[in-house]
């Protein structure tokens, strides 16, 4: 394996676990003992006592932290403070709608993205190009709730087309829980598609007023021609470094949207998770959102070195 | 035989002139220099020459090559003689390559855009290219990148991809300028062997006086969007008419420093040339001109025959010219 | 040389100022975030009604000549509750802006001028916290400390901190790459005194470009933290709070939802226009350099 990709390696786990300890640290140091939380303050010290020593909160910090690392590498994630429940299982299920929930919102940005992100550049003399341009700049200034929102109003109340709020599972019906994404997905994906748009539009410019382009009309090809051969490629550059990006405001977007239309995802367990204090579920899944983003940023830049090679995946 | 002729090419933007009726011919297998400084119009008349003016800029006049009319030509048409009769190798080496790409690859792509050949064939094709262009292992050379190539070996693989298709015509604009000034030699006589093997013709377009006369036949002074001289290469040097060929001759000249000048001062054209939209109405070297008069109003045209000058009151054709 | 330190140093500000009138996306912006300022300030002095005055007798009520927005669930005045809901957001955002500012260009300046070890270490801090966006590290903090206005603006200020740090040190590297500076060290001028001199008025134009960019952001967040009930609690009325509230009267009243949604975009809007316009104006370079 090149050198580059082992020191790359080297580095994201350093970063992981330096996040895993900022994470482990905020939320340990509190005013107050979890097994005091759980119990509320009427609870004798006793009854607190033991709740303690059965969580392990009695052992020294540095134990409790490998224990909850060594858990999350073997899933093991142990069970809820407060519901008793396996976390696992509870985690699982919620990917289950937010995975899918970022991959449609992802799907939406680029659906939007491409198209208008290449004709705004394309024409960016004329005035559909400059109108393109300016809709992708209110598109970003509209935050995806809102939009979401705006959209229920619409397509829920006014014309009754979608669910306003819910989920059906995908065991019961694969199309209904399509159905029950839709809205939240174009809710999220709209705003991150106005965003990757302007990075698209710019990188075309870019491309556009490049010497290898009017090289290749000079060989003889034409404008979409040369384009299609040497533009994509090179206008897809400064955008891979950018999806990193995206994908992290993607995840972070799910968090809000499953809020909005009320959707089991992980967002919002982990919301209903922090008003309960149920600080170990809080605890695994900001560990699992910041990895996400962290290994995210860990691929993108393996993609960029392997796109240019003046880079290159050697040095 | 007259391969292109251009007569009255006037390129305007935002109703300015930047080419005010450039006219010029290059017979087959001539090689025709077209010479002036920076702001003179040398690389938008290539550009209008290849139907590639930026957008925004409106074109006027006439364009012939090999009898064929290319003004008001539609893109698809226009592109079957770019790169096939037509080529062109510009200035910037370092950019004009598409950097993610092989240049292998980049030359191929060349050929093929024009032969309905096998990818076998072109990538045959292509290795000869490279190693007409001077590459001792052509092989080896296609499969690098352009980052991984001298200033010097990028514009020969330029100069692989305007020859690809034998060319009728090959437009340079300032094929050298940007390259240190041992590689430029080099480059320019490959250039030069390769147009004569090939039997293109070739229009080499510079400011540097050296370089033009060096490769061509005879040389085009172009000034203000105008030819303001044109002769046979000889004649240009020995015996120059218009007030600026005089003028730009003399710099040169007293660059080559042979003790004639006057207390180690270079001799430059006094003022300097003007932003493409304030040349003076009449002849556009007024103000700067040692001999202008109230004629000079008035626009000049150029005068017919082997040795065409625009000027009203030229320098004698058989004199030194300013000495 | 004394050309290009002209060109850097000097009239970056009178440049800003001048282009800043050739610029509809600044103009656009500047005026915008200058409405909703005043705004702000006006609503410390007076709101049609106390935003916090319920009446049980006006619940819902579309928009009237005495109610120009109509009355929430409680029968409060939405126009008045927008108004004084601009005040805590204008805060909140800046506050955290100047959180982000006060480590992260100090930061970015160390880095830049140190080098080696310790500007390693900088940025390779600045890249952890960076894996935490802003709602995610506000989400977490809040989970440890409770929810309140100082926790939200707490939490998007530190997670701001990397954007600031990386600007600055981007744009404090070029001016101590720069022939003049290092003309100014042959001369022995003091680290310090270069560091005044030269790198921190070229940096300031970046950081107010930042800072704008900044700020839509965190108003964005802040939004956000509100409307998850994260951020300021009510009855004090956020942006985010009415719209959250108004979602529950969707059907009945969906116009409740629009006018908060409406308020958060057009400052979104506004911010990010300005900040948008005024980089544009002060160096094209910048943006390849994103």
């Amino acid at each position: 394996m090149p050198r580059f990709l082992w020191r790359r390696l080297l580095t994201t786990i350093l970063t992981l676990l330096a996040a895993s300890l900022l994470v482990f640290v905020v939320l340990n140091f509190l005013p107050g003992s979890p097994a005091q939380v759980i119990l509320g303050t009427q609870a004798t010290r006793a009854a607190v006592r033991e709740l303690t020593v059965k969580l392990g909160l009695n052992q020294p910090l540095w134990m409790q932290y490998l224990h909850w690392i060594g858990g999350l590498l073997t899933l093991h994630l142990g069970r809820s403070y407060i519901s008793g429940q396996p976390i696992a299982p509870e985690i699982g299920s919620a990917l289950s709608v937010t995975a899918p929930l970022v991959l449609l919102g992802l799907l939406v940005g680029v659906a939007v993205a491409m198209p208008t992100g290449v004709v705004s550049a394309l024409r960016h003399r004329r005035a559909s190009g400059t109108i393109l341009a300016a809709a992708t700049q209110l598109g970003i200034a509209i935050p995806n709730f809102v939009l979401g929102i705006l959209l229920i109003i619409v397509a829920a109340v006014y014309l009754r087309l979608l669910p306003a709020s819910g989920f059906t599972p995908w065991t019961t019906s694969v199309v209904g829980a399509l159905q029950s994404l839709a809205l939240p997905a174009i809710s999220l994906g709209l705003v991150e598609g106005a965003i990757l748009s302007r990075y698209v539009r710019t990188a075309v410019l870019g491309v556009l007023s490049a010497d290898y382009l009017r090289t290749a009309r000079a060989e003889g090809m034409r404008r979409h021609q040369a384009l299609l051969r040497h533009g994509m490629r090179n206008a897809a550059l400064p955008v891979i470094t950018v999806l990193g990006l995206e994908l992290s405001g993607l995840v972070i977007g799910a968090v809000v949207i499953e809020a909005v239309f009320t959707l089991p995802g992980a967002g919002s367990l982990l919301l209903s998770s922090v008003a309960n204090r149920d600080l170990i579920v809080v605890q695994d899944l900001v560990m699992l959102v910041a990895a996400v983003v962290i290994v995210t940023n860990l691929l993108v830049d393996i993609m960029y070195r392997v796109v240019d090679p003046r880079i290159g995946l050697g040095s | 035989m007259t391969l292109l002729t251009v007569s009255d090419l006037v390129v305007e933007a935002a109703g300015q002139q930047i080419i005010r009726g450039l006219s010029l011919s290059v017979n087959a297998g001539e090689r025709v220099g077209l010479i002036g400084e920076s702001g003179s119009g040398k690389t938008m008349a290539a550009l209008a020459l290849m139907g590639l003016l930026p957008e925004g800029l409106s074109l006027q006049g006439s364009i012939e090559l090999e009898g064929v009319e290319l003004t008001g030509l539609s893109d698809r048409r226009y592109s079957e003689i770019r790169g096939d009769r037509l080529a062109m190798i510009f200035q910037e080496p370092m950019t004009a390559l598409d950097p993610l790409m092989r240049v292998g690859r980049q030359i191929r792509d060349a050929v093929r855009l024009h032969r309905r050949i096998s990818r076998a064939e072109a990538s045959s094709r292509m290795l000869q290219l490279l190693a007409r262009v001077g590459f001792p292992n052509p092989a080896e050379q296609a499969r690098r990148f352009p980052h991984q190539l001298s200033g010097g070996q990028r514009q020969r693989v330029l100069i692989a991809i305007a020859l690809a298709c034998d060319p009728a015509l090959i437009l340079a604009d300032e094929p050298t300028t940007a390259l240190d000034v041992t590689v430029q030699a080099q480059v320019l006589s490959l250039l030069q062997r390769l147009v004569r093997e090939e039997r293109s013709a070739l229009l080499l377009i510079s400011h540097d006086l050296a370089v033009v006369s060096s490769v061509c036949d005879r040389i085009l002074v172009m000034y203000g969007g105008t030819v303001v001289e044109s002769a046979p290469t000889r004649e240009i040097l020995t015996a120059p008419r218009h007030p600026y060929t005089v003028a730009l001759l003399d710099t040169s000249r007293g660059i080559s420093a042979d003790g004639e000048t006057a207390a180690g001062q270079l001799p430059t054209i006094p003022g300097a040339v003007p932003a493409w939209d304030q040349f003076p109405c009449g002849c556009v070297f007024r103000g700067r001109c040692p001999r202008e008069q109230d004629r000079c109003r008035e626009v000049p045209r150029l005068t017919e025959g082997e040795h065409r000058v625009a000027c009203w009151f030229p320098f004698s054709s058989e004199g030194g010219g300013g000495a | 040389m004394s050309a290009a330190a002209k060109g850097a140093v000097g009239p970056s500000w009178a440049r800003l100022r001048r282009l800043g009138r050739r610029s509809p996306s600044a103009t656009f912006g500047g005026v915008v975030v200058g409405l909703i300022v005043l705004v702000a300030l006006l609503a410390l002095a007076w709101t049609p009604y106390g935003p916090l005055v319920v009446s049980t007798s006006k619940e819902l009520l579309p928009p009237s000549p005495s109610h120009l927005l109509g009355t929430d669930e409680y029968g409060r005045d939405v126009l008045s509750r927008l108004m004084s809901s601009a005040d805590l957001t204008l805060i909140s955002s800046a506050g955290a802006v100047l959180i982000a500012g006060l480590v992260g260009i100090p930061a970015g300046l160390l880095a830049a001028s140190r080098g080696g070890r310790l500007g390693e270490l900088i940025m390779r801090a600045a890249d952890l916290v960076y894996s935490f966006p802003a709602l995610l590290a506000a989400i977490t903090l809040v989970a440890a400390f409770g929810a309140s206005t100082a926790t939200a603006t707490i939490a998007i200020g530190i997670a701001s901190i990397p954007a600031f740090a990386r600007v600055t040190r981007g744009a404090a590297l070029t001016v101590l790459e720069s022939e003049y500076v290092l003309a100014a060290r042959a001369y022995g001028r003091s680290p310090l005194a270069i560091l005044r001199r030269h790198v921190l008025p070229n940096v300031l134009p970046f950081v107010i470009v930042q800072s704008s960019l900044l700020l839509s952001i965190t108003v964005l967040a802040v939004a956000a933290l509100s409307y998850l009930g994260l951020g300021t609690p009510p009855p004090t009325a956020t942006w985010g709070g009415m719209l959250q509230s108004a979602q529950s009267y969707l059907y009945q009243d969906p116009l409740l939802a629009v006018w908060p949604g409406v308020a958060i975009a057009v400052s979104v809007l506004g911010f990010n226009a300005l900040g948008d316009g005024l980089r544009d104006l002060l160096d094209p370079t910048l943006r390849s350099g994103e």
